[in-house]
């Protein structure tokens, strides 16, 4: 009998220990109290299931005691013992909580029996109270638990009625707890899902087992539904379902971003022009994207499960990556040359990292290779290109600098570092200038992007520098600076030198124009004195001849004659030589105005008729049509006639002389041509000269000064005009001159 | 044959003074005779010639400065001046005298007999 203490309370020691005595001996646990304040202060230190009390007590009435009892212990079964019956008694302490009364003088059996049933009664009670107890302890877990759920919890009757609704459900319906209970599911869905419910609940109940279902609400929120059947521990048969509602929105939308991060990683991967691959630790091939198989040539099922070595030109490549990534976990940007299918090798930037399982073990290697040729190339090409440059540099005669925005010296080539001596890293303007700080023109030209030019003695090495500084934009923006020393000294010498002597030919050429102005003057005043004389000469040879004083014989007349024609002859070369002087001094006066040469051609030939009619010549004349000049008409005239005068001179007896006038381009021409002698190939160079006529004799035979054709010239110059011969040795002679039509130097006089 | 004119030569070479006047008196023309610049202006005071022969290159008085002077006197300003020079083109300055309406010829040394007297007989058409 498992602790089924008793308590006696009992003021006759007699009875009490007798009846203790025999309770022991059937098993029980006895404690006693001769009064009933010693009982209760028993009852509260110990629970005592049943309590033997004697309703005579000497402190107390044993009702007292019992309710005494009662208040310690709910449970208690009292039993009452009275030494006389009284019905009323018996009755009140009924009902007060006795559980039982028996009679004095006890009979042990009686005792016995009422002790245990009241004992089976302690025990049904406890019992039914523990089982109550832990009805609630679940309820209660349960409850908290469908409470405290995220789900939506409901339970429905076979006809779809809600039995019970959590507040998670009721707040998706917004309802409040009295208004579920008893109500079909139809009257808070539309008919079409209350339709779907219904199938789904009757299945339920038919075949006893959970369904699940996904669905989604007008919130596009994703929910899993399990219907399942609650089932009468008895019977096995279904008698309601459970619905719970679960919100997987999250879920799915997790699920959704991984399933498309995953995507999103293959569609990297495959799509990277550089190669992603994988090696295991044996150098065996486990993944191969298609940009690798884009840069190698290679399939992926062509090389997975092969060795990478034979993809590098030296197979020790592989091994060296293999090494390096196991020891430091990674490798970056190692520069390596594989080759393709194809067969052509091509240079790659490989960074690698070990790849380890969940715990940690290596399982490999993921690289990622891009294709660097095109950039190796061009690297190999710049360096080329900074080697000759570097070449130029070094040997070229003039000095070049280069300095960073911080003016530190980054290049000097030869010249200079044989001139200045080597300073990687100084600062140009001490080393150069000998500066405290950068130069006015440096600091304000070319660090904002202009060239400059200056010129700089050195008194060092007394040297003169032409220094050209040019800004040198870098990426980043700054500007360095590039200089170029030509040592000028030599020139600048030189230079002074000419200037000395320039001063010193300015002064000559003073003198000289002094010399000029004094031989023209000389020949003006000179032809004036030899024309004074010869004035009276011809007019008393005229007068005579002209018989003002008196008759002459033929003789006479003759004599007169040639004196006259020598006299002519004598005036036109003082003509001449006054003509040439005023070219000479440049102080040729022309008349310009405008003008047709074809006109002052024409007024030329007529003057010219005479001598023609007498020599029997031809003059064939083309011209053509001519644009007006500026021009002085009057000296055009005497150059044309010289011209003609000359050709018909040379021109055997009954020639021909051609004439004409052209444009070329934006000249007027004119050319005469004879049939004549012609003239050699070192005579034509003289013959615009002074005093030039080649051949004395024929000069003589032919009469003139020599000083027609450098007038001729002179007064073409004059013009901005050119003139010219063409002509050979026994081929005749062609002299022409032309004119420009616009000529800037010419001024319009009104 | 109308009223003899009157012709002034002026010229500092006596051959050429001698010889000139020698053509022009042989063709019937009346003739003064002036050395210089200045006698020329002092005959001129009391002589009003119809044509004057002026030498423009002799010593003394410029060219210029007789016929300023010319020109100041009134009574003189229906003579006609000719010129004569040893020079074959004139001189810029003495271009500009050419401005001047008395100014109507412009001979040459040496000349040709017969065009200093075309040049004479032009200078008394243009008076008359």
């Amino acid at each position: 009998m498992e602790d089924m203490s008793i308590l006696i309370v009992e003021d006759d020691a007699g009875m009490r220990e007798t009846l203790g005595d025999i309770l022991r001996d059937e098993g029980y646990k006895v404690e006693t109290a001769g009064r009933g304040k010693e009982a209760l202060a028993l009852a509260k230190e110990k629970k005592f299931p049943i309590c033997l009390v004697d309703l005579r007590l000497p402190d107390m009435s044993g009702i007292e005691v019992l309710k005494g009892l009662k208040g310690f212990n709910p449970n208690v079964s009292v039993i009452i013992i009275t030494a006389f019956a009284s019905k009323e008694t018996a009755i009140s302490a009924l009902k007060d909580g006795a559980h039982y009364y028996i009679e004095k003088p006890l009979n042990i059996k009686e005792v016995l029996n009422a002790i245990e049933r009241a004992s089976d009664t302690f025990r049904l009670l406890a019992d039914k109270k523990r089982a109550e107890e832990e009805l609630r302890t679940n309820e209660e877990k349960y409850r908290s638990l469908v409470e405290s759920t995220e789900d939506s919890v409901y339970l429905v009757d076979r006809n779809c009625r809600y039995l019970f609704m959590n507040e998670k459900h009721l707040s998706r319906l917004c309802l409040s707890k009295d208004q579920y209970q008893g109500r079909p599911y139809s009257v808070f869905h539309s008919t079409e899902e209350s339709k779907r419910f219904a199938e789904k609940v009757t299945h339920v109940f038919e075949t006893g087992t959970s369904i699940q279902s996904e669905y989604q609400d007008n919130e596009k929120r994703c929910f899993l539904k399990t219907l399942s059947p609650v089932k009468d521990p008895e019977t096995g048969r279904a008698t309601a379902v459970t619905v719970v509602s679960k919100d997987i929105t999250e879920l799915k939308r997790a699920e959704k971003e991984l399933i498309e991060t995953r995507d999103y990683l293959n569609n990297i991967i495959n799509s990277s022009v550089d190669t992603i691959t994988v090696v295991n630790m044996e150098g065996i091939v486990r993944d191969w994207n298609k940009g690798a198989e884009g840069i190698m040539g290679y399939r992926a099922d062509e090389v997975i499960g092969t060795s990478n070595r034979k993809f590098f030109v030296d197979p020790e490549d592989a091994d060296r990556i293999m090494e390096h990534v196991q020891r430091e976990g990674e490798i970056e940007n190692y520069r390596t040359i594989v080759v393709r299918k194809d067969g052509k090798p091509i240079h790659i930037s490989m960074s690698a990292a070990l790849l380890r399982n969940e715990k940690g073990v290596p399982i490999g290697t993921v690289r990622v290779s891009r294709d660097i040729t095109r950039e190796v190339e061009l690297e190999k090409r710049v360096k080329e290109e900074r080697d000759n440059l570097n070449l130029i540099f070094e040997t070229m005669v003039d000095g070049v600098y280069m300095v960073s925005k911080d003016y530190e010296v980054e290049f000097m080539n030869k010249v200079l570092r044989d001139e200045f001596g080597d300073h990687p890293g100084d600062i140009c303007y001490e080393v150069f200038h000998g500066r405290k700080e950068p130069c006015p023109l440096c600091k304000l030209e070319v660090i904002e992007g202009g060239t400059v030019r200056w010129e700089w003695y050195s008194r060092r090495i007394n040297k003169i520098y032409d220094l050209i500084e040019t800004p040198l934009r870098n990426i980043d923006g700054t500007i360095s600076k590039l200089t170029i020393f030509r040592d000028i000294s030599e020139r600048k010498k030189a230079e002074e030198e000419i200037q000395k002597l320039n001063r010193k030919l300015e002064l000559r050429v003073v003198d000289l124009e002094e010399v000029t102005r004094m031989k023209t003057e000389f020949l003006s005043i000179t032809s004036h004195e030899l024309r004074t004389p010869l004035t009276p000469m011809k007019a008393q040879l005229q007068m005579l001849q002209d018989g003002y004083m008196g008759r002459i014989n033929k003789e006479q007349k003759e004599s007169i004659e040639i004196t006259l024609r020598n006299l002519t002859r004598l005036e036109n070369l003082i003509k001449d030589i006054l003509d040439v002087s005023i070219i000479e001094m440049g102080v040729i006066k022309m008349s310009f105005e405008s003008m047709n040469l074809n006109y002052v051609v024409g007024e030329a030939m007529k003057m010219m008729e005479s001598i023609t009619i007498e020599k029997d010549i031809k003059i064939i004349a083309r011209l053509a049509e001519l644009p007006v000049i500026m021009g002085d008409s009057e000296r055009l005239r005497q150059v044309i006639s010289n011209l003609l005068n000359n050709a018909i001179k040379f021109s055997e007896k009954s020639a021909d002389v051609v004439i004409e006038t052209m444009r070329v381009g934006e000249n007027v021409q004119f050319c005469v041509t004879d049939y004549g002698i012609g003239i050699s190939k070192e005579n034509k160079n003289k013959l615009f000269k002074l005093f030039s006529q080649i051949d004395t004799t024929i000069s003589r035979k032919q009469g003139g000064t020599g000083l027609g054709l450098a007038i001729a010239k002179g007064i073409v110059q004059a013009h901005n005009g050119k003139i010219w011969v063409e002509s050979g040795l026994g081929k005749g002679s062609t002299f022409c001159f032309s004119i420009p039509i616009n000529s800037n130097h010419i001024k319009i006089e009104p | 044959m109308t009223e003899t004119k009157n012709v002034m030569i002026v010229d500092d070479e006596a051959d050429v003074l001698l010889s000139v006047t020698q053509i022009l008196e042989a063709n019937n023309y009346r003739t003064i005779k002036a050395r210089n610049g200045q006698e020329c202006l002092d005959k001129l005071k009391e002589e009003k010639p119809d044509v004057l022969l002026l030498d423009i290159m002799m010593p003394g008085l410029t060219s210029k400065e007789i016929l300023r002077a010319i020109q100041k006197d009134s009574r003189l300003a229906r003579m006609k001046i000719i010129f004569l020079t040893a020079i074959h083109s004139l001189e810029a300055e003495e271009e500009g005298l050419l401005a001047s309406k008395q100014i109507v010829d412009f001979i040459e040394k040496p000349f040709s007999v017969r065009r200093m007297l075309d040049a004479i007989e032009k200078a008394i058409e243009f008076n008359d």
